[in-house]
């Protein structure tokens, strides 16, 4: 994922290339998906059209002329435009009606009577944020991925809810990822139940070292909750948001930390949601190398009639390119589904991936609301106590707040100094957390330390300094840029100090140490929590959604039918073309209608 | 990197960081960031009949410190002082009990 809290960087990067996509989008895209929404609220009525007939012809010449073709007018005037209402004969279809009045030379415009009716919304309160189910051109509350807004360009999930209510329920979507809070309270009435085959927990943890049947996320990380949310929170519930499944089975597999996953936990987890009656999994995660042993148990999932949704990945580049491959999405299985990231006004985002070869189709992936595991406290350095030549500081205009060592580290070639024990730190009054699973402190670092030299970071129960008395958790030197998380849960319902260390000794020295986006995660029994988010991550959710709904709805698909119904039941988008398989963005309704084509049919031609 | 991290911190904590995956500090991945493989660690599939302890035995000179079975005749292998994934292969190979050996890939969040 991107979180929220990077975009200004990441737009700082590529702002100018999200209003290029978003031009795109406008000049061409907006108005022909509004108008091909309309006609999909419903049918029209079978036996009536609508008939502009030129203004200069009397209302009785307008009923002479409908009679003339055997029809019977119901009304002559009809909206300012003054249309009239025929109604058709048994027999006569809309289609030969409207040929027929085409034709006439006193005629306009002809079309038929669409049906219109209330659309079915959930009554979630924050469903008004869910702009990826009904972009209303709404501005998403703490959404900060810079976009322009287009109402109408979103997967068309109230249409769907016209023809399924939401009802997910007979299928089970397995969530491969860093785990879930399975006792979020928009997520625990839809988790699966594993209980009968050994699994109370609603899934199962695959990282080496803790508690196997429980996939609660220990390291805080949220990106899994947020996924299953928007895959499944409750709807109609009353709480927070919805899914694009208002009713489903969550199966939550922790396969990654908040380091990541491996071959070993990311196979044994696939492997677990085959076998335990997942129909689609979610992938929301992505690595560089082409890893044998992964795609053979894509295959097996495959073969076993289960569909892979993953994420295109966040680079910004081509997965086609043989240079910057991304994997599962690059497995040539055809049931995997490879998902770009749209943002509200459907175009494609700058930090997506995309390639006509390797990535499926797209999806809202920029300013997704979806759930999160607990509250998350954000510091910007400004009221930490500090030694030696740490500084709270930002390095130009917008940037974010960083604590830095040397105070000139935003000057190119500065050095920190000899002789350095120089200790920044904050005491944190973590009594409101108090009753939650576990505390996680988050921080993104870059630093450049001469051998011989440690950047360390420790923890104090009670506060104060926390390198007198306290545990020292790392101490390293040498170069990295890092996003770091450490468990902090001794912490909880406490006072704590939390802080950065610099030990210099007399020989060499170096760049020094930026800390930013400090802040600290939790975990809480029935979170009521959430969070923004942007990435190909959020976009994946919607598709396994949609894969869902297909399968509930058509009991009898096979893996291919589900595919094919994503890829093709979407809307041609501008962004997309060329840059997709499909050139589409995933559409709820438009799969649910979408008719496979028949196969292994044979028509027998019989002579007269 | 330096420069490109001091023009707008941003891009130590966006570009510079963001394309990377959070980490323990402490943990044994804490390595180039953009790291593919998780050092040490390897993944087998094993012919029939192959247990955990014959891969350990067949590679005990370099400190085993795990073998898990994944399922499928699939294992998975820590070891303390690592070879090498050439050395692993030709191991393994020479043993006749495995049809693949490859690395352990690393997955990040997206």
């Amino acid at each position: 994922m991107i979180a929220s809290k990077r975009a200004v960087g990441f737009l700082a990067c590529f702002g100018a290339a999200a209003s290029i996509g978003y031009s795109s989008l406008t000049a061409g895209q907006a108005m022909p998906r509004q108008m091909v929404k309309a006609r999909s609220v419903g049918s029209y009525v079978g036996d009536e059209v609508l008939v502009k007939f030129k203004s200069a012809l009397t209302s009785q010449a307008r009923i002479n002329a409908v009679s003339g073709f055997g029809d019977r007018a119901l009304h002559t005037n009809v909206g300012t435009r003054g249309l009239t209402l025929v109604k058709l004969p048994r027999g006569r279809s809309v289609e030969d009606a409207m040929n027929a009045y085409r034709a006439m030379t006193d005629v306009e415009s002809v079309q038929p009577n669409y049906i219109y009716k209330k659309l079915l919304a959930p009554n979630d309160p924050s469903y008004a944020q869910l702009w990826g189910l009904h972009n209303t051109g709404q501005a998403v509350v703490g959404g900060d991925f810079p976009t322009s807004r287009v109402p109408a360009a979103d997967i068309g999930a109230e249409q769907a809810w016209d023809m399924n209510g939401g009802d997910c329920g007979s299928a089970i979507v397995a969530v491969l990822d860093t785990g879930v809070n399975h006792t979020h309270a928009d997520l625990a009435a839809n988790m699966w139940d594993g209980s009968s085959a050994g699994f109370p927990n609603h899934g199962a943890n695959f990282i080496t070292g803790e508690v196997a049947n429980d996939p609660m996320p220990a390291d805080a990380d949220g990106h899994g909750t947020h996924v299953a949310a928007t895959i499944g929170a409750v709807g109609n519930n009353s709480v927070g948001t919805t899914g694009v499944c208002w009713k489903v089975q969550l199966m939550a597999l922790r396969a990654l930390t908040s380091s990541g996953g491996t071959t070993a936990s990311v196979v044994a987890g696939l492997s677990f949601a085959v076998s335990h009656g997942a129909k689609v999994v979610n992938m929301s995660f992505g690595g560089a190398a082409f890893d044998p042993a992964f795609q053979s148990e894509i295959v097996n999932a495959r073969d076993n009639g289960v569909v892979v949704v993953a994420a295109a990945g966040n680079d910004g580049t081509d997965n086609d390119d043989p240079a910057t491959p991304q994997y599962p999405c690059d497995f040539s299985q055809d049931n995997v589904i490879c998902v770009a990231a749209l943002d509200q006004a459907y175009g494609l985002t700058a930090f997506s991936n995309f390639g006509a070869i390797n990535v499926d189709v797209g999806a809202p992936g920029a300013n997704v609301l979806s759930a999160w595991p607990g509250v998350t406290i954000t510091d910007d350095f400004s009221t930490w106590t500090r030694s030696g030549a740490w500084s709270a500081t930002s390095c130009g205009s917008g940037a974010p707040p960083v604590l830095v060592n040397p105070s000139n580290w935003c000057t190119v070639g500065s050095t920190y100094a000899n002789g350095a024990n120089d200790v920044a730190y904050r005491d944190f009054d973590l009594s409101g957390i108090a009753g939650s699973l576990n505390a996680v402190a988050t921080f993104s670092t870059f630093h450049e330390i001469a051998a011989g030299d440690l950047y360390g970071f420790a923890r104090r129960a009670g506060g104060g300094n926390p390198f007198s008395g306290g545990q020292t958790v790392f101490q390293v030197s040498g170069a990295n840029a890092l996003d770091v998380s450490e468990n902090i849960s001794a912490c909880i319902g406490a006072t704590c100090s939390l802080g950065f260390r610099l030990t210099s000794g007399g020989a060499g020295v170096d760049g020094g140490i930026a800390v930013g986006f400090f802040g600290i995660n939790t975990t809480q029994p029935g979170s009521n929590v959430y969070q923004v988010l942007n990435g190909t991550s959020m976009a994946t959710p919607h598709v396994s959604g949609v894969a869902a709904m297909i399968w509930a709805y058509n009991p009898n698909y096979t893996y291919a039918d589900v595919v094919n119904s994503v890829k093709f039941g979407g809307d041609f988008i501008a962004a997309l073309q060329g840059n997709t398989v499909s050139g589409r963005a995933v559409d709820a309704a438009g799969s649910l209608r979408f008719v496979n084509p028949p196969v292994g049919v044979t028509a027998v031609l019989s002579g007269p | 990197m330096r420069v490109l991290c001091v023009m707008g911190l941003t891009l130590l904590l966006s570009a510079c960081a963001s394309g990377q995956a959070s980490r323990h500090a402490s943990d044994r991945t804490l390595d180039p960031a953009r790291q593919t493989v998780v050092s040490g660690e390897y993944i087998f599939s094993a012919r029939p009949n192959v247990s955990a302890d014959a891969i350990r035995r067949l590679y005990e000179t370099f400190d085993v410190e795990s073998v898990k079975s994944l399922g499928a005749n699939r294992y998975w292998m820590r070891l303390a002082r690592d070879p090498g994934i050439e050395r692993v292969r030709r191991i393994a190979a020479e043993s006749g009990q495995f049809e693949a050996v490859q690395p352990n890939h690393a997955y990040r969040t997206r």
